[in-house]
């Protein structure tokens, strides 16, 4: 099982091409490509053997992606392309094939500051390049959680989840640009603006095919991404709900495309239950069923306006606030909402998944991991899936209807709502899975239940998401093509074909 | 004998299951080792699989390379960004998660292995000898000591300046200056001359665990002959060692100087005659700061003194940088690891005249990175900045 599929001669023609300090073949270094943050290693007993790449290169140029991409051609060699492997979408090696680690190229290459264009290599960490346009008066506005360690590159290879996307949408409409290096190792530049159409008909928009492609059609080295002046100032307000019908209406409401100039972020959550115990000290009242927090930004007469306007949805819908309440709704927005950083965010709900469930908190042992499923839903029929939801959700924990997965796992999060395209929501639903107990009967149970989960959100007109969730590798094929449709999945593969026609780039996934 | 500190790789087991569970990889931000080597086997989540590997038996410890043993510079940032330590007080080395602590495992069991890098080897056989990891020859110690007209008995209070005093310039320098104040002050202490030696703490860094004990158990014994109740300590990395690794100091008071100084001027008696006009930056040692919390005391102490008007880094307190001394940083040169020219970059985006340090290591250093990026910018120690304005 350890045995190379690499052969010495192939690596060794790595070497020559880009360098032998760019190539890694000693096993300690591979196995660190055996598992990113996303779940799918949950399913696997033998995770460390089956996700072992036999090579990892860390290229610090596009020339360099070239000839790995040649000599991979060549030699039919697959190619995992690896960001900062915060994501869930497929990031983990493989035996026999060769993990590109994008991490040395990390220039900021321009920052066209009369275009509010920026444009860096594909390892540029997004913490950097937030810095970077900060110390200069900007703001990125492409701003995943996970900020610290994402990368540009896999920002666009994922079409990532960004933090305001009620007011810039995804990753993918930030980003205005790319440069890819093609499976036959040619490079090409592709995007909007600059001297690609901004807004024609001349030629198609080939961006967006490799926008979400996980690496299946080329290699990303550059990202040309939009940013924008600094807001002067930030509002977070919330209220609370009674009902759970109340708080998402009022959430609805406040997301409407009218107002999401000044709207950047609206969530409505239920999560509080089980983490302001914890963070401050006190019980969450057992009869507010909702919580609605919202974050304005802008300038101050367009804040100041939209503040009472904010209010009065809020207020229509029977929301309320108490001051013992105060500290509770502090915390949400100094916390979650304006955002200081990862200290302040991530790092909170998943060192909560450490404590609530697992034993470190009592005896400082075993933590749980979190699993975020995050499937996108349409406004009009939230409320309803909402309700099936809960339901479904209660099978997890109920102890009959899966024996073996109550055991190991716990539901964190009961969804917390959040907008992503216009006139969808992301439905962050965590589940807290405690692996040191899964085994093959629990892993088996996931799945089922899993595809219980898929089902019932195509049923309410949703979309399952790996941006921010995760589909079991297991699933996909089976479930792309419920989602996308048979006859769209073969226009996939016949397009996968021509530019991949011998299936290197991360051909674990997908098809 | 008794085992100080001594964690094994089963015994930490649990933490580096719990890393692997969640790989946020959110401890990758600020380690200057994987920010420098950007391979992800250096970084505080690689080694926890990397080290549950070894448990599984999927490979030895001999398979590791010099990078991977060697490039953490125990600065600890992976634990202060690490999900798994967020909210529960996990203050213990075997319960906190953490890169750092899964190096120092690592590099035990390499020294148990038999084989080590050689300067490892060379400066551990130094300290096995003279008591310190240069080489230095006791009695120039003595000397030192005598020549400052210290007394070397009869008082409870002790001033530990390390075994890199006196045979590392700016150490000496720092220490004299911490003498310098303390005398000034009127504060009565001793220093132990030849008889105090290494506390351990390179010897813990490097892997050498039966030398480290041995260290323990010849201090323990050195305070305790000596009737000592109050050790200060000029080096950060002694002062950690004897808080967090010594783990019976049988009452004796452990401080590091900048509490004393600040102790000394926020009760009146150091009062400053002479402003200094600096535009200064405080440098945070990774073994004070994050290691300790001893964060507000240096910076106290530089608002005080008349004429300094200090500064903040972006990257600073529990989020400041390492300055690649920690660890074995100091005695291996690792190809491509230049932490502490980041860190000058750093200093230097804040346009200051000074950084101020309260560690030697820091300020060796630190002094090599602004003369490589040929930077005006002067690197002083806390204690001297008060020396210039009070004596």
């Amino acid at each position: 099982m350890s045995k190379n599929l690499v052969s010495q001669e192939i690596i060794d023609e790595f070497s020559v091409a880009i360098g032998k300090e760019k190539v890694s073949i000693d096993k300690p270094t591979r196995t660190c490509y055996s598992i990113t943050h996303g779940p799918e290693f949950l399913l696997h007993d033998n995770y460390f053997d089956y996700f072992l790449p036999d090579a990892v290169l860390r290229p610090s140029c596009a020339e360099d992606v070239q000839n790995i991409v040649r000599i991979a051609g060549k030699c039919e060699i697959p190619l995992v392309p690896s960001g900062g492997r915060s994501g869930s979408s497929g990031a983990e090696g493989m035996r026999g094939g060769i993990v590109v680690d994008m991490c040395r190229m990390t220039k900021i290459l321009e920052l066209d500051e009369k275009n509010y264009r920026i444009t860096g290599e594909a390892g540029v960490r997004m913490v950097d390049l937030v810095s970077y346009l900060k110390k200069r008066g900007y703001m990125a506005i492409d701003w995943p959680a996970s900020d610290e360690i994402a990368t540009l590159g896999s920002r666009a290879a994922i079409n990532g989840y960004n933090w305001w996307e009620n007011r810039w949408g995804s990753a993918g409409t930030i980003i205005q640009g790319i440069e890819v290096v093609l499976p036959d190792g040619n490079i090409v530049q592709l995007g909007r603006g600059g001297n690609r159409p901004t807004k024609s008909a001349i030629g198609w928009n080939l961006m967006d095919l490799f926008i979400g492609s996980r690496g299946t059609l080329g290699i990303i080295t550059k990202v040309t991404e939009m940013f924008t002046d600094f807001p002067s100032i930030l509002v977070s307000r919330g209220a609370a709900f009674h009902t759970v019908k109340e708080g998402i209406e009022a959430y609805l409401d406040l997301k409407k495309s009218k107002y999401s100039n000044t709207v950047w972020r609206v969530v409505a959550s239920v999560s509080e239950h089980m983490s302001f115990p914890i963070t401050v000290g006190k019980s969450w009242p057992d009869e507010i069923a909702m919580m609605v927090n919202y974050d304005l930004y802008g300038e101050p007469s367009e804040v100041e306006g939209m503040v009472k306007c904010a209010q009065e949805i809020l207020k229509n819908h029977n929301g309320f606030t108490r001051p013992e309440m105060s500290e509770m709704v502090s915390w949400y927005s100094s916390h979650m909402s304006e955002w200081k950083g990862i200290k302040e965010g991530m790092n909170i709900e998943l060192g909560l998944a450490s404590h609530l469930f697992g034993d470190r908190i009592k005896t400082e042992g075993y933590s749980a991991r979190p699993v975020f499923l995050d499937p996108n839903i349409p406004d009009s029929s939230l409320l309803a899936y909402y309700s099936e939801l809960q339901k479904l959700l209660a099978t997890i924990e109920d102890g009959k209807t899966y024996p073996n997965l109550a055991e190991c796992v716990k539901v964190y999060d009961h969804g917390a709502i959040i907008p992503g395209v216009r006139g969808f929501n992301k439905m962050w639903v965590v589940l807290h899975v405690y692996r040191k107990s899964m085994n093959k009967e629990s892993r088996k149970e996931f799945i089922e239940w899993f595809k219980k989960h898929i089902e019932l959100i195509l049923r309410f007109g949703g979309a399952i998401s790996t941006t921010h969730g995760w589909l079991p590798r297991e699933l996909e094929v089976e479930f792309i093509k419920k989602i996308m449709g048979e006859k769209e999945y073969e226009l996939m593969k016949k397009i996968k074909n021509l530019i991949d026609p011998k299936n290197i780039m991360n051909p674990k996934i997908i098809f | 004998m008794k085992k100080y500190g001594v964690l094994s790789l089963k015994e930490y087991e649990k933490q580096l299951e719990n890393c692997v569970s969640c790989y946020c990889g959110l401890c990758n931000k600020n380690c200057p080792a994987y920010t420098e080597l950007k391979d992800a086997a250096v970084s505080p989540r690689g080694l926890s699989e990397v080290a549950l590997a070894i448990i599984q038996g999927k490979y030895e410890i001999s398979e590791l390379s010099n990078e991977i043993l060697y490039s953490c510079t125990g600065c600890r940032a992976c634990e202060w960004y690490c999900t798994e330590n967020i909210f529960i007080d996990v203050k213990t080395r075997k319960t906190r998660v953490s890169g750092a602590t899964v190096t120092e495992i690592l590099r035990s069991m390499k020294v148990e292995s038999g084989t080590i890098h050689p300067k490892v080897r060379d400066a551990l056989n130094n300290i096995a000898k003279y008591g310190n990891p240069y080489g230095g020859l006791p009695k120039s110690k003595d000397d030192w000591v005598s020549n400052l007209g210290i007394k070397t008995d009869n008082i409870d209070t002790i001033l530990y300046v390390g075994s890199l005093v006196p045979y590392e310039d700016s150490a000496k320098i720092m220490a004299e200056a911490v003498i310098e104040v303390m005398k000034k002050a009127q504060i009565k202490f001793a220093m132990l001359g030849s008889e105090e030696m290494d506390s351990g703490t390179s010897a813990r860094v490097m892997g050498e665990e039966g030398l480290f004990e041995e260290m323990v158990e010849y201090n323990l014994e050195v305070f305790k002959r000596n009737k000592i109740k109050h050790i200060i300590c000029i080096s950060p990395h002694d002062y950690d060692t004897f808080i967090n690794y010594y783990e019976d100091m049988a009452g004796i008071e452990i401080k590091h100087y900048t509490q004393i100084l600040w102790e000394l001027i926020d009760s009146g008696r150091i009062k400053f005659n002479k402003e200094l006009n600096k535009k200064i930056t405080y440098h945070d040692s990774c073994y004070l700061g994050r290691r300790n919390d001893i964060y507000d005391e240096p910076r106290k102490i530089l608002e005080s003194i008349p004429g300094i008007e200090l500064v903040e880094m972006e990257f600073s307190r529990g989020t400041a940088y390492c300055c690649g001394g920690g660890g074995t940083g100091l005695w291996i040169d690792l190809p491509k690891v230049d932490i502490d020219l980041k860190r000058a970059d750093q200093i230097n985006e804040v346009n200051v005249q000074c950084v101020a340090v309260a560690c030697s290591i820091c300020s060796i250093m630190l002094s090599a990175a602004m003369d490589s990026r040929d930077y005006d910018i002067e690197v002083i120690d806390i204690a001297q900045l008060v020396k210039e304005s009070y004596c």
